[in-house]
Order: C-alpha cells, then structure tokens, then sequence
C-alpha cells in the first residue's frame, strides 16, 4: 500500500498539520503576534529555512531554523557552518524551548517584595529605564561613576567590547565575567605570555593525551571536537584520558587512565621524567624555544635550578605513583608512547585545572608539549589568529570617568591572592560586602547565575542585599536575579542580532553571525540596544561613546573589516579547507563581493565568515614571554610574587617571600615556585572521601536546567531522569552497606545532601562523584526543585594563583540515609 | 520496493544522545515529569543504552543509540489484535494511533523493548503547542509508539521527488537523528540499491545485528571494530 502525503496525515489524525493547514483556532492555540497568526491562517504552510548561530552554550554552532509561514518550527545543524558541519547536541535541539519558554520575563519587571521573595510586578520599558538612567546620572553627578558595576558571564566578541564601551565611557573598571571558564588561560599565560585559550589540532595528531580535559562533552566547543573524534578510528589516532571520574570523553578513549583527585600535576611530571630520562623529548625545539629547562645562571650571577633537574630529582616514577595512585609500570608506558609518537598533543582542563593547584598542574600539562615540540606545530598545539573586524576609535572619557576609571576596581584583592587575575567571584563577593574600598551602587548582571554556580553562597547573596541598585537582563529569572530591583528583559538567541567569533578552543579563524529569525514574542530589547539608550540618557561624552544607533549597526560596522581584508570566505558548500589553501597557495582568494551588501547578505544567508589559514608568525608572537621563548621558569610569575613581596614589605627579605608563599598555599620554596610543579591539596583528613562534581552535555553548566526536555534527559548515561545521583564505586559502597539506588546523606564540613547512589566500576575507589547543574531554587518550572546542587557543600577554596575555583578539593564522608 | 535500513557506526558514536533529543523533537515525543520518568516511563524513540564492561581500571564503556529495528519479520505485527502495526512495502514497521487500544501485546513481543507506552496524558513545553514539528502527528494517553525511522520525512522527498519526476537519491531520505548526528555515526538509506552507503556498510567486516538468531532480521546494523 502506497502512503500519501495527504492519507498519512489523515491516518495519523495529523492534530497540528492539519491546524497550520486549516488555520482555524489558531488563536487560542498560539500565543504569537497577530501579524504573524493573520499569515498563517492564509493558507498551506509555506517552509523557510533561516541560518543563524545557537547560543545555548558557548560552542557556538551553526544552526537553521525550520520556518512554516514564518514561526520556527525546529531547528538542525547548518551543513557547511565550519564549526559544526551540521552536527548538534542534545542541548543546541532545544533552541525552540529557549525561545517559547512559559518562564520568560514577558515585560519589564520591577520587584515588589523584599529581595528574593519572587514578587515582581510589570513595568513600562520607559519606567524602567528612566529609573535606571537617573540613578546613573546621580552617580555620575556625585563624582562616583565607579561605584557602578556589571557582572557579565561568558561574553565574547562584540558584546564584551560593546559592555566594555558602556563602562568606560561611563567611568568605571568594574566590568567583570563570572562563568565556570572564567580565568582558564593564567597557566598558558605563565609560560607562554598567551592569553587566549590554545586549540588542539586533535585530527591531526596521532596521539591525543588529556589530563581531564572532557572536551567530548564540556569544554567550549563539544561539538566541534566530536566531528573531530569522529575521524579518529580511520585515522588510528589514539587517544588517553586521564580523570578520576570516566566522563564520556573518557568513555570514549582508547585508554583511561584513573588519577587521585588534585595530582594530575604530578602525574604529568612523572611522565616528564621519562621522557627526560629516556631523552624522548624534542631536543632541539627545546633548546632553541625555550627558557629554564637547564640550570641556568641569571644577570646578577645567581644559580637557579632548571625545569630538568627540579624533574628529575622529585618526579621520579615510584614517587609519581605514590602519589597520583597510578602504577608506575603506566606511567613509563603513557610516556614512551607519548615520546615516540609524533605529532602529538597533551591537553589539560576540567578536573586537572579544578582544584587549589591547578594552575601549577595545568603548567607540567603543558610544559609536556613544550618538551614535545608540539606548540604551533600541525596535531600539536595552535594559537588562533583574531578576525579582521572593524573596530571603533577608543572612547573619550571626561573627567568623571578619567577619575572613575583610575579607581581600584573592586573586585581586584587587595589582599595577597590571586596575583595573575584581577577577578574572582569571592573578592568580589568580599568586597562588596565590606564596602572596601568603596561600596558599590548600581550593578548590571548580563546572562550568568552567580549564584548558583559560584561556592560560598551566603557571602555572595549578602553582598548583593548590600547593592542599592541591581538590574539584570535575564530572560528567565534565575537564583542571582531573584535578588535584582529591575527585570529588563533581553530577547532570547533567536531574536537577537549579535556575533559570535572565535569560539575558543576552534582550531580555524571565524565569525558567526546570529540574527533574529523571529520578530521578539514579548516586550523584550536586546541588552547592547539599552546600553546604547542609557548611554544616551546619561548624555555627554558616555552617550557620544556610541556613535551609532543599535547594536545591529554595531556588527555591520564590524564586519566591514572582514569585508575589506579579502581574507577567508562566507562559510558555503565547497568552501572547505583544501580548496582555500589551494588559492592561498597561488595567490588568489574567494570573497569577491561586488559590494559590502553583497557580502553582508550572503552572510546572513550562510551563517558565517571563516578563515582556516593561519598567517606565518614569528617566535615573539608565539611566546610573548620576557624571554621571548617558552618558559619552563615563568618570568611572569617571578615578577608578580616580587611584587607582592615588595608589596608586603622590604622587597628581598625571604621572611617576606615565605609569608607571601603561604599565603598564596604554595609549600614549595626556592626555583621550584616558578616551574610546573606538584602542589600537595591540603584536603580533610577526617573524611574519607573525595567528592567531585561533573558536567553533562545536557546541561553543561546549570543554564540549561529551564529546559523540560534537558531535564528529562539530564541524566540519561546513568538512567536517571530529572534527578542527581552519586557515582561510588562498588567497593567503596561495600564499605558503607550501600546498594545501587540507595538513598545516602553526602555530607562535608560544609553541609549536606541527601542523594540516590549510583555504582559504577569508572569511578576511582574513594572518590564520589555528584553531577552539577540541577538543584535549582528558581529558574522556572521545570528547574526549580529537581536534584541537588554539589556546589552547595563544597568548601570555599580557590586556586590562589589564578582565582579559580577548587571544585575537586573536598572530602566527604557518605552515610546511608535511613 | 525500497528497503530502508541503518547503519550505526559505534566506533564513530560517542553517545552524546543528540539523536534522542533530535528525535524527541522531530516526533512530538511527550516529556515524562519527574516522578514518571523515574520510574521507568520515559519516552524515548531513540534510546541510547551505556554499558560499562571489566573491573576498575580496566573499565571500557559501550555505548549504543537504540531506534526501532524495524525488522522484516516483526514479531510485534503478529501479535496485534486490531492491526494498529503491521510491515509496510518499504519495509517499514508502521503504528496507526488511533487504531491502538493500548494492550501493549506488542511492547510485550518485541525482544529489543524499543516500544513505548503513554501511560499518561502527554505534556510537552507547557504553552508551547507552536513548537511542534507540523509534518507529525500527536498521540493521546493510552497508546504505543516507537520510532518509524521519520516516515514522514519519506512522504516529503517522495512528493518532491514524484514532481520533480526523478527517482529518489540515496541520501536524500534521512531521519533526524541521522541528520543531526555531530560524529556522523548513523547512515541510513535503501538496502535494495547496491550503491547505497548503508548496503557497502552493512556489508563490513565490521557489521552484525542485535539477536541475529532470533530470525527476527533487524534492518538497523551495528559496526564495531570491538568483538562483544
């Protein structure tokens, strides 16, 4: 029996075809704008498709929007956007979900109950703004334009410049972002003066190593580094992950390789050892390239040790064991077959970077490529050149913002913390609360959920009762927007123009372009576009910071750059990476447009810009570096613990030094400091358990808890839907009498959570592993009141170096709950 | 007549699970709330099953995205008193919803638990009617469904394909998850046509089925370098 269309959709009752078709109800079925239902109802649902850029996380994917007669349907990978080539994951499907979401803020919204009591009640964009604009002119008025501040989350691009422009102009330095990747780029910046997150060429390599990096699953870009993947059995690629916990990167290597939580630092050196011992390591890169491998002797005549000898006598592999809790017998194994596969390349993130040590851990991560020759180096590792954009002259400040952008910023610890960032969410969270120097006043929160995902809530939520004056953009009210005064609404990712360039971690130069698909189903305006209004309404030189009138323009006047350069090509079928360099090679290039509109079109039409040729660079701007060189001994962080010392007191007293070390929870003295080296986690010694929060692809960070679907599948790998769970090792369950399923108390010094226990053979024995990303108190409907939130009991301690969370540096112990 | 197969490379799969949620979409698949879904009633079309085999450390993990075999011998057909499923000409195992009384014979018959049951009243986003795919239809409390490897997606190409008076493409009928698949590890086409990616893979040194020797002749193939 042949089907037809026509019979199919009658067979099968065809409820919501046959609605589009008909158009009749359409009204009450769909809240959309009437224009838009006016359309519909004329007649047979004509299909469109619309490519644009999903923002769900910062992967940035290319995506097309299946249009019927105009309202978005479904969404599905945009086949030749470079970054994704047409593939998704589980979170990009939901795009729709974001957008239609029951939760969103519909209008401007003006709390009317005491803070956090989730009474809001609407208010008029002009109320809203006018209230805004008033207390930025009393500010500025009063000379104290820097007591304003704004929290951003992962901003990147255009928007950061545009924020940036705002708080310049305006006259305040407090322009922070808060996301759980937040200052991952301090150990690339020690040794390799780069501030910018490195890509790995992974289809190139023969060997892939990676110390926790999950890069299938979390990380930047999961998508992009699966297409990666997926080349990897036809290319006999091999590939070792290192973790405590199997993520599904580690699922999917051919190796796994169990650590004890907080030594993956050791482990790397072990492996250097090796490689050192057995002279498997690239001499000659490492004798032109870099700085400190050898004992040296510095301008005033001073010895200093060299990376190689320090190597040498402490990482040797029976202490390395002892230490990481893997046998020597594999540490000699991963380092023979790391120094005799070339091209290689050694990763470093996640659990590695997650602790108070990570940033000396993710130093010997890296100083493997160093003494593998493997930087800038097909299949090794690769810095991504910045995309030709247009950018606006600088801002001219007057003299209220010359003053307020000479303040301290406030976030900046005034302590002896954090020396190679001026930002982590606890100094912030202190100083604000201590009113030190200044109290803050006005503070703007752009995306992110500070709340939930930062640790020592109580400190941070006291800090913001402190602020008089708190808006947010949130489209859905999270657990840190509970506490704003003002609601004003940004569209969601499909009604929004906005860029998204350089996604971290992407192996090739690109700039996508996210334009909205659908006019904006509620009174919402895009965030750039009220900056620019309130720049206006505060008049002088801050309104005149904005030259042009949206946030639209704004990315036209950009792109004009990438226009003019002739490099790269809008991202269309045939345009692969061959082909360019094939017209590289003889001096030809694509992107002969006749006019700017021309490409500008074209742009929107295909998604993107991309450029996978890389310019030639000269060492200096590969290793921006005092030496100019890798340095194995970071001259970087020399200077700034020099600093400190000086800071603190007479500069070259080693009392000084000493105090500054303990301070900054660094028990290693003399060169040691300043090379990769393993810092012991002063962990509790009267808990017998490490317990470890993780990331899912469904929910990567917590954010996408607001969606049912991602709900329901959140814990999919482990046959837990809408709910937490705590991965234990059957062994270790033995001890405590628990059983698959059973309901167990995890508790810390910090507090506790009640959880189903879930055994699992991956998981290193003593160590627990709790997924993050539910536990939600608001965030709508479908988060609120689903799981637990690991965060919550984890000790406030930070990697004092970089200010980063130490997620993995508690212990715990596990009772069954009765 | 066609035969429309697939091939799922799981040496390729990472079980990231995009197909599932891929195919939730696609199908107007309900949501199950908290407590239902926990216990055991979600719905997935397209499941994926993860398995973790040896002892720590040695622990390797497999991973297998699960649709409908669509078989050519079913063994649910047979045991459905009101003809709601049946085989097609193409080869498709079809479900008419509205002739379904909900007796679950065929859940019961079927050795690879890939049908589902709505046991309660579906929900989707809340509001949100406008976000469902308008090709497919919804079904109501009280009946079965599984995959139909995007029958819908079939009608379309096949009305395109009939004006444009050609014959159809291999690669021009996949389903969603196919489609989405970020480590292109489903392939899916016409087992009939020799040219056909699906029939050299299904073909590979590397290709077996589930419960081969249940003579049940499955039409989705596995392929794994790894010998379970």
């Amino acid at each position: 029996m042949e089907i037809k269309r026509r019979d199919f959709l009658r067979l099968f009752g065809g409820v919501s075809g046959a609605l589009l078709i008909d158009g009749c109800g359409l009204d009450e079925v769909f809240d959309l704008p009437a224009n838009m239902i006016e359309k519909a109802k004329k007649g047979a649902g004509i299909e469109a498709w619309s490519s644009t850029i999903c923002s769900l996380c910062p992967g940035g994917c290319g995506i097309q929007v299946r249009m019927i007669d105009g309202i978005p349907v479904s969404v599905k990978g945009n086949r030749f956007y470079p970054v994704n080539l047409g593939g998704m994951c589980p979170l990009g499907i939901n795009a729709l979900h974001e957008l239609y979401n029951p939760d969103r803020a519909k209008t401007p919204l003006r709390r009317s109950g005491d803070r956090g009591s989730g009474k809001w009640e609407p208010v008029t964009w002009d109320d809203a703004l006018k209230t805004v604009s008033e207390k930025l002119a009393t500010v500025r008025k009063e000379g104290k334009s820097h007591q304003v501040g704004f929290l951003g989350y992962n901003e990147r691009g255009l928007m950061r410049e545009h924020i940036s422009r705002f708080m310049r102009a305006f006259g305040s330095p407090n322009y922070y972002q808060f996301s759980l990747t937040q200052n991952d780029t301090v150990a690339y910046q020690l040794l390799q003066g780069q501030s910018q997150v490195p890509a790995y060429d992974i289809l190139n390599a023969k060997l892939i190593m990676s110390f926790g990096a999950n890069f299938l699953e979390g990380g930047y870009s999961p998508v992009y580094h699966t297409k990666l993947y997926s080349h990897h059995q036809d290319r006999n690629t091999r590939f070792v992950q290192i973790e405590s916990r199997m993520s599904l990167t580690g699922a999917n290597a051919d190796r796994w390789v169990p650590v004890r939580p907080g030594t993956y630092g050791a482990l790397a050196l072990g492996i250097a050892y090796v490689l050192i011992r057995e002279e498997l390591y690239d001499k000659e890169f490492v004798k032109n390239r870099t700085f400190g491998f050898e004992d040296w002797v510095d301008r005033f005549g001073g010895k200093h040790t060299g990376f190689k000898s320090d190597v040498l006598g402490n990482y040797y592999p029976e202490r390395a064991s002892q230490i990481t809790g893997v046998p020597s017998a594999t540490i000699l194994e991963l380092a023979r077959e790391l120094g005799n596969t070339r091209p290689s390349v050694v990763l470093g993130d996640g659990g590695a970077v997650a602790n108070t040590n990570g940033t000396f851990a993710l130093m010997a991560v890296h100083s493997l490529n160093a003494l593998l020759g493997n930087i800038e180096r097909g299949g090794g590792v690769l810095f991504i050149d910045q995309p030709p954009v247009q950018k606006h002259a600088m801002v001219s400040e007057d003299p209220v913002a010359r003053t307020g952008n000479h303040q301290t910023p406030i976030a900046q610890p005034d302590e002896i913390a954090f020396p190679m960032t001026d930002f982590s969410i606890e100094s912030f969270a202190q100083h604000v609360l201590a009113e030190r120097p200044y109290p803050l006043r006005i503070l703007f929160l752009y995306r992110g959920n500070a709340l939930f995902q930062s640790l020592n809530h109580d400190d941070l939520v006291n800090a913001l009762k402190k602020i008089d004056l708190i808006v947010s953009f949130d489209s859905v009210i999270n657990e840190t927007s509970e506490y704003a005064d003002l609601i004003l609404p940004d569209h969601t990712f499909l009604e929004k123009w906005d860029e998204v360039s350089n996604v971290p971690s992407v192996g090739f130069t690109h700039v996508g372009i996210q334009h909205p698909v659908i006019q904006p189903l509620h009174d919402t305006r895009h965030t750039g576009d009220v900056l620019i209004e309130l720049a206006r309404r505060v008049g002088g030189t801050v309104g005149a910071a904005f030259p042009l009138n949206t946030y639209e323009e704004e990315i036209k006047f950009r792109m004009k750059g990438v226009y003019l350069s002739g490099e790269g090509a809008v991202a269309t079928q045939g345009v692969r990476q061959l082909w360019l360099d094939y017209l590289q090679q003889r001096g030809w290039q694509i992107g002969r447009y006749a006019s700017f509109e021309e490409f500008w079109d074209r742009l929107l039409e295909h998604g993107g810009w991309w450029n996978p040729i890389r310019k030639k660079k000269s060492s200096s701007e590969v290793f921006r570096t005092p030496s100019g060189k890798f340095e194995f001994y970071s001259q970087t962080l020399k200077a700034s613990v020099d600093r400190l010392v000086a800071k603190a007191g007479a500069p070259r007293s080693s009392q000084n030094l000493d105090l500054v070390l303990n301070r900054l929870n660094i028990s290693a003295r003399g060169d040691s400091v300043f090379l990769p080296h393993h810092e012991p986690v002063s962990y509790e010694e009267d808990k017998p358990l490490y317990l470890i929060p993780f990331h899912v692809l469904p929910n990567p960070d917590g954010q996408a808890a607001n969606l049912p679907m991602m709900q329901e599948m959140f814990g999919y790998t482990a046959r837990r839907f809408w709910s937490s769970w705590v991965e234990i090792h059957p062994e270790t369950a033995a001890q405590y009498a628990i059983a698959e399923d059973s309901w167990v108390w995890v508790e810390t010094s910090v507090g506790r959570l009640k959880v189903q226990a879930k055994l699992s053979h991956a998981i290193v024995p003593n160590v627990i592993a709790i997924p993050f990303g539910l536990g939600h108190t608001s965030y709508g409907r479908y988060a609120k009141g689903h799981g637990v939130n690991p965060h919550s009991i984890i000790r406030n301690l930070y990697d004092l170096i970089s200010g980063k969370a130490a997620f993995e540096a508690t212990k715990a112990k596990i009772t069954l709950a009765s | 007549m066609p035969r429309w197969a697939m091939v799922i490379d799981l040496d390729k799969c990472t079980g990231c699970g995009a197909c599932m949620a891929a195919c939730k979409m696609e199908n107007n698949v309900a949501i199950v709330d908290s407590k239902e879904a926990q216990a055991g009633r979600a719905l997935f079309w397209m499941d994926m099953i993860t398995t973790y085999e040896g002892e720590y450390p040695t622990v390797a993990a497999k991973r297998m995205p699960k649709p409908c075999f669509q078989c050519d011998n079913p063994p649910c057909t047979k045991v459905c008193p009101v003809r709601a499923t049946y085989r097609n000409n193409e080869g498709l195992v079809a479900q008419i919803y509205h002739r379904c009384i909900g007796c679950r014979y065929c859940m019961a018959a079927c050795p690879f638990t890939t049908k589902v049951f709505n046991w309660y009243e579906p929900q989707w986003l809340e509001g949100a009617n406008k976000c469902f795919n308008p090709d497919v239809s919804v079904r109501a409390v009280g009946v079965v469904e599984k995959c139909s490897f995007c029958a819908h997606r079939l009608q379309h190409v096949k009305e395109v394909a009939d004006l444009e008076k050609r014959p159809l493409q291999d690669g021009e009928y996949v389903p969603a998850c196919s489609e989405i698949c970020p480590a292109d590890a489903i392939s899916f086409g016409d087992l009939e046509n020799k040219d056909s990616a699906v029939y050299k893979l299904s073909r590979s040194y590397r290709a077996s089925r589930v419960m081969e020797d249940l003579g049940v002749e499955p039409k989705v193939y596995y392929l794994s370098k790894r010998v379970s």
